[in-house]
């Protein structure tokens, strides 16, 4: 069966929070899988579902440059979302496509980006549990839940990184070692444009990651919109859920 | 007494705990941390399972594992003897993250 592909622009971070969670809670196993392509606008921190916000993030000073923080629905680390392309992918637990098996699983979804790095000119290989890198440096890094029997897995595909920018907005758990810990992230992360040499556009990488996808799974991504009740529903769990202080700092 | 730790789980992610206790026993406890946990609100169950419990390796480990096999709970970049020792860590420091 051909997948629903979904191009969304670019979001506050509440939003991209919101829709991913409304295709997820909406999507029957007749339904067809869904791609979803997007970026952050303003750029934005996500923290994942079991961290402590306050202990992560430079709350204020994000609050102070615009810069919004989401608590996910997914476990993992924080993210410094700038320029990269963000992507989801939603299909039923019960479909084939995917093992049941969570590691499993997360190999073969990162396939298709690994397939799509390959259209940009890169040899990437995934790297238990959820990252993919290029050499040993990380590329994209993804985080999976499995909820109402539908399987949610969305990662990032960095074009361009600012580990400087980065930890200026995220907490450490020992400032007196915060410098050591910069140089050792910018020794194992890297970007599209790191590794090509040259500047790449949002629209090149989501070519590149479509075909990786219908590679991966040997189908069609055809374009398509959110229905009705997805945006009805993403408008009410973003006011209702992960625009609210109660979320965010749950934890 | 509340205390606090952070502890590097081997072979698995950084895991900060929140540790309410008395004597011997646990009040309650919060763990956070970047590690994955399927199905999500099981890391609750795993902490409301662990209130009133001794301060102790052996009783916080089985009553982990007690929680993870009754809900079918699957953990990546953690694991009961490492949050054990997450626990036992604030515990025994002074309070300070």
């Amino acid at each position: 069966m051909e997948f629903r592909l979904l191009e969304t622009g670019f979001n506050d971070a509440f939003s991209n929070m919101a829709i991913d969670t409304a295709i997820n809670t909406l999507h029957k196993p007749e339904d067809p899988s869904t791609v979803r392509f997007y970026g952050w606008k303003p750029i934005a921190v996500s923290i994942g579902y079991f961290q402590s916000l306050k202990e992560e993030v430079e709350d204020e000073k994000c609050r102070e440059k615009g810069i919004d923080v989401v608590r996910r629905l997914t476990g993992g680390g924080a993210v410094f979302h700038e320029k990269e392309l963000t992507y989801s992918f939603v299909c039923s637990e019960k479909s084939e496509l995917v093992s049941k098996n969570i590691l499993e699983s997360y190999k073969k979804i990162c396939n298709s980006l690994i397939l799509g790095f390959k259209h940009l000119g890169l040899e990437a290989s995934f790297a238990p549990l959820n990252d993919i890198v290029v050499g040993n440096q990380k590329i994209s890094g993804n985080a999976q839940t499995r909820r109402n029997n539908n399987v949610l897995q969305h990662g990032t595909i960095l074009m361009e990184v600012d580990v400087d920018k980065m930890f200026s907005l995220l907490l450490v758990p020992d400032e007196k070692i915060k410098g050591k810990m910069i140089e050792n992230v910018k020794q194992r992360v890297t970007s599209i444009n790191n590794q090509l040499n040259r500047k790449v556009e949002f629209s090149e990488v989501s070519d590149a990651m479509k075909k990786g996808f219908e590679e991966n799974f040997n189908t069609e991504l055809v374009k398509g919109e959110l229905t009705k009740e997805e945006i009805e529903l993403s408008e009410k769990i973003r006011k209702e859920k992960f625009s609210r202080k109660e979320w965010n700092y749950k934890r | 007494m509340i205390k606090k730790s952070v502890y590097k789980i081997p072979e698995g992610k950084l895991v900060k705990i929140s540790l309410d206790f008395e004597e011997k026993k646990i009040n309650s406890v919060r763990i956070t941390g970047d590690f994955f946990l399927h199905p999500e609100n099981g890391l609750e169950l795993i902490e409301e399972g662990l209130q009133g419990t001794e301060l102790e390796k052996d009783s916080i480990i089985k009553l982990i594992q007690k929680t993870i096999e009754k809900n079918s709970l699957d953990l990546f970049g953690l694991n009961p003897e490492g949050i054990a020792d997450a626990i036992l860590k604030a515990k025994g420091e002074n309070n300070g993250i």
